[in-house]
């Protein structure tokens, strides 16, 4: 946090845009180093030093500090948003004068508890700007309510409920199910690592909003998207953002071409990957999303597939019943390929070693697909089916309300919350860690 | 809207908790979700008891096999999944206490577990309320409920279709798999590998720790050993086991279940008896104890 302050200040403060320059890259690389050593160190000395290794040993052996790539991305943040400041308006008002002020600020800004621990990454123009006093008549408690209601039942009834199924996605136990079964957990562990996740975002939102600061949405309803691009700007939007805003625009974007474009892609995705987690599982689930993202974007520009769901909605209405068919259709086989393809990714999370991800696919293809009557097989399709209606129909509303925004069921809303709250107090599952704790 | 949530979720509780003390059919055989859910139910079951159980079993998922019909007045805290301290630390936590506890031996080796099921079963709030709520009991679950009614209604119209038990070859077959896998690390312990004498020591300090706490208590403490697949029940890691038991255990001081011969079992995964075993070993166990 000091680090954070004190280049920060001078990156305000120095008149000379050279000292500025050295001081913004002193505070980027300060904060990577600190991620590097900590987070990293274990993966490339378990990887490249040799066993007995006393320097391997002990950087395998060092703890891994709670929500370190989420303030570290937020030191960033707050460096890089100060240098941009000369330039962009929208980045001003991030340092204020006096520097006792402003380490209280990046205090504040960097360990704000609800967000601390596994973020939403905050950015330091989005949070700064609003560090003032603030009174109980300013907060929005239906906000909160609704936000924090929402958390915890998607965290609580559905992802909790639906681990106790997908447990079975750990080598080798996963090799006595039948290929239908396998499938079922894997579209299971999507519902579950979604509820997870936007659970606890909505969560440190609500929370947040309770003090009166407003974090931006970290998702939203990512399991609609018709392409992938769409998923990155639906899923873990403060990452894709931060990484859109803090990597992929000053490596270039899709400005030096289509190669550099295709590039570009790539690091962001392998970078993003290997963010979630040291292990090289996340960097290959990363680079297969980079792949996606580039095949897409050749297919989009050599190929017409239409536009996006929302506005494929909005023609709806003037389309002739034929081609709304075929529209229709064209989106739902988009939506799947996506929801697929992100659904097989999955694999990567949950099983690290990339060699039972390969085993679990293949166990897909080589197993029978009979269900049988048993008992087991019965619970985990029916639970996980059974738990996954309440995600899925949080899409289809959304999906609903985009189509016919006038359609009143807001004076519904208090009743749903109401079964909400009651599924919380008397159906929640085994409590277990956040997944995205362990980022 | 917070106010109508709020009293439509106070609504919803009261009206649920009043279904399940003036409505609902205790008799129905509930199902857990899963394995974790069903350990916790036993728990709370145990501890929420009006009635001590006289006598309590501890093990591990070998003795859960236990076909618990035939033991009427016992109460079977060994847990799939979760190893045989478990069941000592539940004992300990309720005010009663058995008056005997009878421990099977096989899987002493497998270390307690890190959290023992979950705070709230032990935090003090949370028991008063679980105690005194049925919703909030594991058991109550709504989904419980509605699962345990339909398969209740689908078994009911299976039989009158088929006019035999829905527990059909598939079914047992599926439930092997589920063993199997769920505790391949016991097998691989109890068959393959000898484990360290640091793992025996520790382990039997600890079983010797609780069982002298039982005894100071006197509750009289009964060692059995559930039977495996013959292949394996007598290998060097069972034999070392029975013989430190013995030898930490002696005779003149505790009582013992002679074991019944393995080659009269037969198990699904080497190491858990089949349902129909289970049921001849119950027997066997229940023919055993008149005698203390």
């Amino acid at each position: 946090m000091g680090m954070n302050s004190i280049t920060s200040y001078y990156v305000e403060f120095e008149n000379d845009i050279k000292w500025k320059r050295s001081w913004a890259i002193a505070g980027i690389v300060s904060n990577l180093i600190v991620l590097i050593f900590f987070k990293y160190s274990p993966l490339f000395s378990s990887t490249f030093s040799n066993p007995g290794n006393s320097v391997g040993e002990f950087l395998i052996s060092i703890p891994l500090p709670i929500g370190i790539s989420f303030f570290t991305f937020q030191g960033i943040s707050l460096v890089v948003d100060t240098f941009r400041s000369r330039d962009e308006m929208k980045f001003r008002g991030v340092i204020s004068g006096n520097k006792i002020e402003h380490l209280k600020s990046t205090f504040l800004f960097i360990s704000f508890f609800p967000q601390l621990v596994a973020g939403p990454i905050v950015k330091a123009h989005d949070f700064i700007p609003q560090i003032k006093s603030k009174f109980l008549k300013d907060i929005d408690w239906e906000f909160a309510f609704k936000a924090i209601v929402i958390g915890y039942f998607l965290k609580m009834v559905i992802a909790d409920n639906i681990k106790e199924q997908t447990f079975w996605i750990e080598y080798p136990y996963f090799q006595g199910h039948s290929s239908t079964v396998l499938i079922v957990l894997l579209f299971g562990y999507s519902i579950q690592i979604f509820a997870d996740f936007a659970g606890y975002s909505s969560i440190a939102i609500g929370l947040a909003a309770m003090f009166g600061y407003r974090l931006r949405d970290n998702f939203n309803f990512p399991y609609i998207s018709t392409s992938f691009s769409e998923f990155w700007r639906r899923w873990h939007i403060s990452l894709s953002s931060f990484l859109k805003e803090y990597l992929y625009i000053p490596l270039g974007g899709n400005q030096k071409g289509s190669v550099r474009t295709y590039i570009n892609l790539f690091i962001v995705m392998f970078l993003g990957g290997l963010w979630h987690g040291a292990a090289w599982s996340y960097a290959v689930w990363g680079t297969f999303h980079g792949l996606a993202l580039a095949v897409e974007r050749f297919l989009q520009k050599n190929v017409n597939f239409g536009s996006a769901a929302p506005e494929i909605l909005v023609t709806y209405q003037n389309a002739s019943i034929l081609s709304l068919s075929w529209r229709l259709i064209k989106v739902v086989l988009k939506t799947s390929i996506v929801f697929v393809f992100v659904t097989l990714a999955w694999l990567l999370f949950k099983l690290s070693e990339f060699e039972h991800a390969l085993i679990y696919i293949k166990n897909i293809i080589i197993n029978n697909f009979q269900i049988g009557s048993s008992k087991i097989n019965l619970a985990i399709i029916g639970l996980i089916v059974l738990y996954s209606i309440p995600v899925i129909a949080y899409h289809l509303y959304y999906l609903y309300r985009e189509k016919y925004p006038n359609t009143n069921f807001k004076k519904f809303e208090p009743i749903v919350y109401g079964i909400m709250i009651f599924s919380i107090i008397t159906n929640s599952g085994i409590p277990g860690s956040f997944i995205y704790f362990q980022f | 809207m917070i106010r109508i949530s709020i009293i439509t979720a106070v609504s919803l509780i009261l009206l649920y908790n009043l279904y399940l003390i003036l409505i609902f059919d205790d008799k129905i055989e509930i199902y857990a979700q899963n394995i974790s859910q069903d350990n916790l139910i036993k728990v709370q079951e145990y501890l929420f008891a009006e009635k001590q159980p006289e006598i309590v079993i501890v093990g591990s998922s070998l003795a859960a096999k236990l076909d618990m019909n035939q033991l009427k007045g016992f109460f079977n805290l060994a847990f799939r999944g979760r190893s045989i301290y478990d069941g000592f630390n539940i004992i300990m936590d309720r005010k009663g206490k058995p008056n005997i506890v009878l421990v099977e031996y096989n899987a002493i080796l497998k270390p307690p577990s890190l959290s023992i099921f979950n705070d709230d079963i032990f935090g003090k709030i949370d028991r008063v309320i679980k105690s005194n709520i049925p919703s909030q009991r594991a058991k109550y679950q709504p989904v419980n409920l509605v699962i345990s009614m339909a398969y209740m209604y689908i078994s009911e119209s299976k039989r009158h279709n088929d006019n035999h038990s829905i527990e059909s070859d598939s079914d047992k077959s599926s439930l092997i798999e589920e063993d199997k896998i769920r505790v391949n690390e016991n097998a691989l312990v109890m068959e393959e590998e000898i484990p360290d004498d640091s793992v025996f020591k520790s382990s039997f300090t600890l079983l010797k720790d609780y069982v002298e706490h039982l005894k100071k208590q006197d509750i009289q403490i009964i060692f059995f050993e559930m039977p495996v697949n013959e292949a394996i029940c007598d290998s060097e890691a069972h034999r070392k086991i029975r013989s430190m038991v013995k030898e930490n255990f002696p005779s003149d001081e505790f009582f013992y279940i002679k074991p019944d011969e393995c080659s009269k079992y037969t198990t699904k995964d080497r190491i858990h008896l089949t349902e129909e075993s289970a049921i001849r070993f119950t027997r066997y166990l229940k023919a055993q104890i008149p005698a203390f």
